[in-house]
């Protein structure tokens, strides 16, 4: 791959990545809008603070990284990358299914149990919130043990 | 599989960060090739043998009881 494509495409996932964050914050803002707007806010609305900052901080390493690899001449990509990815996806789909599945069984017994309730927008965040953390988690660990 | 990589860069007084530059990957694949936590497509295969001017089955070892299973195959 040419130096000037491979700018081009570094450009290309910059933008990409800014705008994932603007539409993760805007998105925030309108789960949150109720709360914010009447000014009652829950614990609930705290909490989902912290996967927005750490989303935002993995948006910003991830950025980071992309732009050391590109000063050293090191493609951005290549097929040992996308296989990581490729299996940390999986595995990710893997374990979401199954929080979906046990959330769908803990949503059956909230009367029987009086157990407490979640709201889905709060709910929508722990479920973006985990998906990131067990796909870059995978990722850190397929890149130590090799696939 | 085992690798003869390393031996031959040292032969050439090549990097793994040279050897990724030319093959055009990342240092970090060159890494898990040689210590084996990785296998290669052909093509990168093709590739790594040509930078370090020999064949594939010079570069890459298979082990002997693979060779065997294969050998008791046929």
């Amino acid at each position: 791959m040419s130096s000037k494509k491979s700018t081009m495409n570094a450009r290309r996932i910059k933008v990409g990545i800014i705008s994932m964050a603007a539409m993760a914050i805007i998105l925030w803002l309108i789960l949150m809008s109720k709360e914010i707007m009447t000014g009652t806010l829950s614990a609930n609305f705290f909490i989902t603070v912290i996967p927005l900052i750490g989303i935002l901080a993995l948006l910003a390493a991830f950025v980071k990284r992309r732009e050391t690899s590109l000063k050293n001449g090191m493609p951005l990509t290549d097929e040992l990358s996308g296989a990581i990815d490729n299996k940390a996806g999986r595995y990710t789909v893997t374990v979401t299914m199954w929080f979906l599945l046990a959330s769908a069984l803990y949503q059956m017994f909230i009367e029987e149990f009086a157990l407490p309730n979640i709201l889905l927008r709060h709910f929508i965040w722990l479920v973006f919130f985990l998906m990131m953390l067990v796909f870059v988690g995978f990722k850190w660990y397929l890149s130590r043990k090799g696939i | 599989m085992k690798t003869r990589i390393k031996e031959l860069r040292a032969r050439y007084g090549m990097t793994q960060e040279d050897l990724a530059r030319k093959v055009g990957v990342r240092r970090e694949t060159i890494l898990f090739i040689e210590k084996g936590k990785y296998n290669p497509s052909l093509r990168l295969a093709h590739d790594i043998a040509k930078s370090l001017k020999s064949r594939i089955d010079d570069v890459f070892v298979f082990e002997t009881s693979s060779a065997k299973r294969v050998n008791r195959r046929h």
